[in-house]
């Protein structure tokens, strides 16, 4: 395309100095960032393994995901730090850049050129439960979608973009082109919010039960629980009811049991009994990751965190993950 | 004590009210209740012993609803008179949070079977007391339990008789789902003007009263062939204005249930009757909608015609909250007195006659207190605004 040639003239001007990355389609990098725009302000790592967001949440949850390097088209992150152009490598392993940004404005620029549906792909192929939601309005959506994607239309609402960063990391360019119409953003950055480590934290201690199940079911659970409930409980057992969710509220309780060895619960491990409470703010901040995705994998540790993953397919071929940790209320019984 | 307790609780092992709900019901009953919801905020459960009798009022009192679900509707149903013997189980629970329970858009393509139960003290654990239990069954063997709080409370019913009414009419709900259609969609009020040989339906606005054509809004008219009808019997020309909301609430409910929607009606000020009914005796839904009283009426009604236009009255409105009003229409108030025993306790809008007991033929219901007192229920209402 000429148009590529035009932007990769552009940004080949100061090479060295600069992060390079170019995704052929923005749709991608949109997604997961609608999966965790639950705050304003995101922190962003690019460093040789990708481009990683975190978003923070009252310090009690964090909200993870990234674009793996392997999914860029192009990925080029400087050999060299700042300062030293022709310096060793075993220099610049770790080296990476690390900035805030504000995440509406950032997903205003990458979808100025609208068209990146709000339809997560995962639905858009449909069935992919076996039909139990292929009725109404998902079905439109695939007829519409496969007429899009279909043949030679494939490429032609599909908006490329080019990012590109200094290694301050002092503002984020952005460029988009869609059909020979070209973009240009530039976007302040601000200085990295110091974060909690929950991750590694998490990491820590013992896994206590893993469970991998059908978003969709969760998110029906999620949207049966009442609004008004502060807290949900979360018990996972060896044995029945295996994997039980409860809330109360102000109009009454409600419970949900899942067994597991069904086509719902994919797989299940538990070592031993557990209950844990969370408040139901923070769970309810991960609800739109949990619509964007076709499965979740949900992770208890010995100190009651809990670490959902979210599979969401991208677009045809790639998959990418978002995590949220969500810390327990300590100090339950006391409440 | 505690043999006796455990004995008993053999002997009570079911549960006062026990309702099994197929998935095939599960559309219809989510259907009524986001019906009920349009209108009030309050579910009103009677289990009687033949049936389950749902009903609910808006705030103003002058919109009733009450849907009488026969066993048939149910895989099974099964209800006992309370244990202290003082008749069918009444109570009521909010209706946003049972509704949400089958909003779910999955929710009815999942479950198998919905239990609904109503324990009793002896039957049920302390936690369980005072509950609505609705326990649902769906695929892949997952269970979802909701224990929803409800208030022990007087049934709510309306007085009414459809049989009394002199007009009437059926329509299938094909041909009068669009009717609303047309009308602006902002506009409150709506006029049904039946005659003979003719229906129209009619924008209604207070400004169209009003001397200065310029205030006049848009109008709309509708004129329907008494032939589309699958009845039609009207003695007299009769002009009723009622809610649009609610006229569309009724439409839009015949339409779901694809039966056809039957209305009874008198004359203006009183109120008009809409049934929907699945035969064979699996539910009836009756919608019973106050109109509003012509300005004239009301006049030849309290013999008195400076004052009619003051009759917003609040006679139940605590004195301190509109004094002014009160005094002023008090001489006014002594004619309505009596009405108002018989329409639903403390009927808020003076302007409309609320729901009206006939003074001839078989009552089908009798009127109780509400569960809620006096000042809570008249408090939000506004004073409606006079003919001036």
């Amino acid at each position: 395309m000429a148009q590529d040639a035009f932007l990769s003239g552009r940004s080949t001007a100061n090479a060295s100095s600069h992060f390079k990355g170019k995704l052929d389609n923005v749709r991608s990098l949109v997604t997961i960032l609608k999966a965790i725009s639950f705050k304003e302000k995101a922190n962003c790592v690019i460093n040789r393994q990708g481009i990683q967001f975190i978003v923070e949440e009252s310090k009690a949850s964090q909200a993870r995901t990234q674009i793996r390097e392997s999914h860029f088209r192009e990925f080029l992150f400087p050999r060299s730090r700042l300062g030293s152009p022709n310096g060793d490598d075993s220099g610049d392993i770790d080296s990476e850049i690390c900035f805030c940004i504000e995440l509406p404005t950032l997903l205003d620029c990458l979808t100025i050129f609208g068209g990146t549906s709000a339809i997560p792909y995962s639905l858009s192929t449909g069935g992919n439960d076996g039909g139990q939601r292929g009725h109404g309005g998902f079905f439109g959506a695939s007829q519409i979608q496969d007429t899009q994607t279909g043949g030679l239309g494939k490429d032609r609402d599909r908006v490329a973009v080019r990012v590109i960063c200094p290694l301050d990391g002092d503002h984020l360019s952005l460029m988009l082109e869609e059909r020979g119409v070209v973009t240009e953003c530039r976007l302040t950055t601000y200085n990295p919010e110091a974060l909690t480590d929950l991750f590694s934290t998490f990491a820590e201690q013992r896994m206590v039960s893993k469970l991998i199940m059908k978003s969709d079911w969760l998110r029906d659970a999620f949207s049966e629980l009442d609004g008004t409930s502060d807290t949900i409980t979360l018990h996972i057992s060896p044995d029945a009811p295996y994997f039980r969710l409860s809330a109360s509220s102000l109009a009454g309780d409600a419970q949900m049991d899942y067994p597991k060895d069904t086509d719902v619960i994919e797989s299940f491990h538990c070592l031993h009994p557990i209950e844990n409470h969370y408040q139901h703010t923070l769970l309810q901040s991960c609800l739109k990751a949990l619509s964007l995705s076709s499965k979740t994998s949900i992770r208890v540790n010995e100190a009651g965190f809990l670490s959902m993953q979210f599979m969401i397919n991208v677009n045809e071929k790639d998959i990418e993950f978002v995590e949220y940790l969500i810390s327990p209320i300590a100090d339950w019984e006391n409440e | 004590m505690d043999v006796l307790a455990l004995a008993a609780s053999i002997l009570l092992a079911r549960p006062p009210m026990e309702a099994i709900l197929s998935a095939a019901a599960l559309k219809p009953f989510a259907k009524i209740l986001q019906t009920l919801n349009k209108v009030g905020e309050d579910l009103y459960i009677q289990a009687r012993v033949n049936k389950l009798v749902l009903s609910t009022v808006n705030a103003s009192r002058s919109a009733f609803v009450l849907v009488t679900l026969q066993p048939a509707f149910f895989d099974s149903y099964s209800a006992k008179r309370n244990a202290d013997d003082q008749g069918p189980i009444r109570c009521h629970v909010l209706l946003k949070p049972l509704l949400n329970i089958f909003r779910a858009k999955a929710s009815t393509t999942t479950i198998e079977s919905c239990r609904l139960s109503l324990p009793t003290a002896i039957t049920s654990t302390a936690t369980d007391q005072d509950r609505l239990i609705i326990t649902l069954h769906c695929k892949h063997g997952i269970t979802k339990t909701h224990k929803l709080h409800y208030a022990p409370t007087d049934p709510l019913t309306a007085l009414y008789t459809k049989n009394a009414c002199r007009n009437k009419w059926t329509i299938s709900s094909k041909l009068s789902h669009d009717w609303v259609n047309c009308f602006w969609h902002r506009l409150e009020e709506i006029t049904l003007g039946c005659g003979r040989d003719y229906m129209r339906l009619k924008s209604f606005s207070e400004d169209a009263q009003a001397e200065d054509p310029t205030s006049r809004s848009l109008q709309t008219e509708l004129q329907v062939d008494t032939n589309d009808f699958d009845l039609f019997s009207v003695q007299h020309d009769v002009h009723l204005t009622i809610s649009l909301k609610d006229f569309k609430t009724v439409l839009s409910f015949a339409d779901a249930m694809n039966q056809p929607v039957s209305a009874y009606f008198d004359h203006a000020g009183s109120p008009i009757i809409f049934t929907i009914t699945q035969p064979p005796d699996v539910f009836t839904a009756d919608f019973v909608l106050a109109s509003l009283r012509p300005p004239d009426e009301e006049d030849d009604d309290l013999g008195t015609s400076g004052g009619a236009s003051m009759r917003t009255s609040q006679q139940a409105i605590p004195s301190q909250q509109y004094p002014t009003q009160q005094q002023q229409s008090h001489p006014t108030q002594e004619p309505d007195a009596d009405d108002d025993d018989e329409v639903l306790p403390s009927s808020p809008q003076p302007q409309r006659r609320g729901i009206h007991a006939p003074s001839t033929g078989d009552v089908t219901h009798v009127s109780a207190t509400p569960f809620r007192d006096e000042e809570e229920v008249i408090g939000p209402t506004p004073p409606r605004r006079a003919y001036e």
